[in-house]
């Protein structure tokens, strides 16, 4: 190894770190407990979920909401992407794909911290309750 | 081209291929995380940029992603582009810095491993146009700092066992 590479790889390690650390302050300074979880499903908002209390509305025949459990069933490319609402946060716990990212994103109540089941096309937004400033996405 | 030569790209193809194909069924298992791998089929690729040229080591980078992409289960066309994406980046970051006279191998296997990150990302960005995704960014370029590093180091044995091995292969 050359001393260049150790240059190379402590100015790439640095970057990284500082854009890691400062993506999840971004994400803990911007946590919502009264926002909405807006669920997109093709590009078309399928499902919102008030962060204050786990109510949901589903704007897809889809769209399974089970209050009891506060999970919600969506449809996905793959199959069905179940998401759990639990402490303000939501999260999905179950759906097809080869290799199940956006369950191991975790719980999110950040609009910088999106979850996003690519093979799904599902996506699912955060938007704090103070931004809804009368713009429709 | 000669027999040796292309027995020796095919070898290198299937051992590229067996493990890729390894990797995402094993050590994923283990680790947990579906998008951290080591990235050994990248040492084939380095190999064959330093031992043969960028135009075989592009061949055989672009074989594996298409025959990956028909035989490892679970494999989408979403994953497919994703591959594909990241190995041109991947190798497009080598090649740069292989001829920079200030790196060896090690610090071309960190841009090659940096440059799939990326490459992954961008085009899940623009594939998907779902711009949040490059929040996950900083936690894939960190993760192939020391997956980088260490491809460089098994490339760079396995360069110097091939030639204790056999004289005769075009250097």
């Amino acid at each position: 190894m050359k001393r260049n590479d150790i240059v190379l790889i402590a100015v790439l390690l640095a970057f990284s770190l500082a854009a890691l650390f400062g993506v999840r302050h971004l994400q803990n300074l911007t946590a919502s407990e009264d926002g909405t979880a807006r669920v997109f499903y093709q590009g078309a908002l399928i499902l919102e979920i008030e962060l204050e209390d786990g109510s949901a509305r589903a704007f897809h025949d889809d769209v399974i909401i089970d209050e009891e459990n506060q999970t919600f069933i969506v449809p996905g490319n793959l199959g069905d992407v179940t998401i759990r609402y639990q402490n303000h946060q939501v999260e999905v716990i179950d759906e097809t794909s080869p290799r199940n990212i956006c369950q191991h994103q975790g719980k999110t109540n950040s609009p910088y911290k999106p979850l996003t089941c690519l093979p799904n096309d599902v996506v699912i937004r955060i938007e704090r309750a103070t931004d809804s400033d009368g713009i429709v996405q | 081209m000669n027999t040796k030569r292309l027995v020796f790209l095919a070898i290198m193809l299937t051992v590229s291929i067996a493990l890729n194909i390894i990797e995402r069924l094993v050590l994923m298992g283990f680790t947990g995380l579906p998008m951290v791998r080591l990235g050994l089929a990248n040492v084939v690729v380095l190999i064959l940029l330093y031992v043969y040229s960028f135009r075989d080591a592009f061949a055989v980078l672009l074989l594996r992603i298409l025959l990956v992409g028909l035989l490892a289960p679970g494999a989408t066309i979403f994953s497919f582009f994703l591959s594909l994406a990241g190995g041109l980046f991947a190798i497009a970051m080598m090649t740069l810095f292989k001829r920079l006279p200030s790196f060896s191998i090690i610090g071309v296997s960190v841009m090659g491993a940096a440059g799939h990150a990326v490459g992954q990302i961008l085009t899940a960005v623009f594939l998907f146009s779902t711009e949040e995704v490059v929040f996950i960014l900083p936690l894939f370029m960190t993760l192939s700092i020391p997956t980088g590093v260490f491809t460089g180091i098994v490339a760079k044995r396995m360069i110097v066992l091939l030639k204790q091995t056999s004289s005769t292969y075009e250097y």
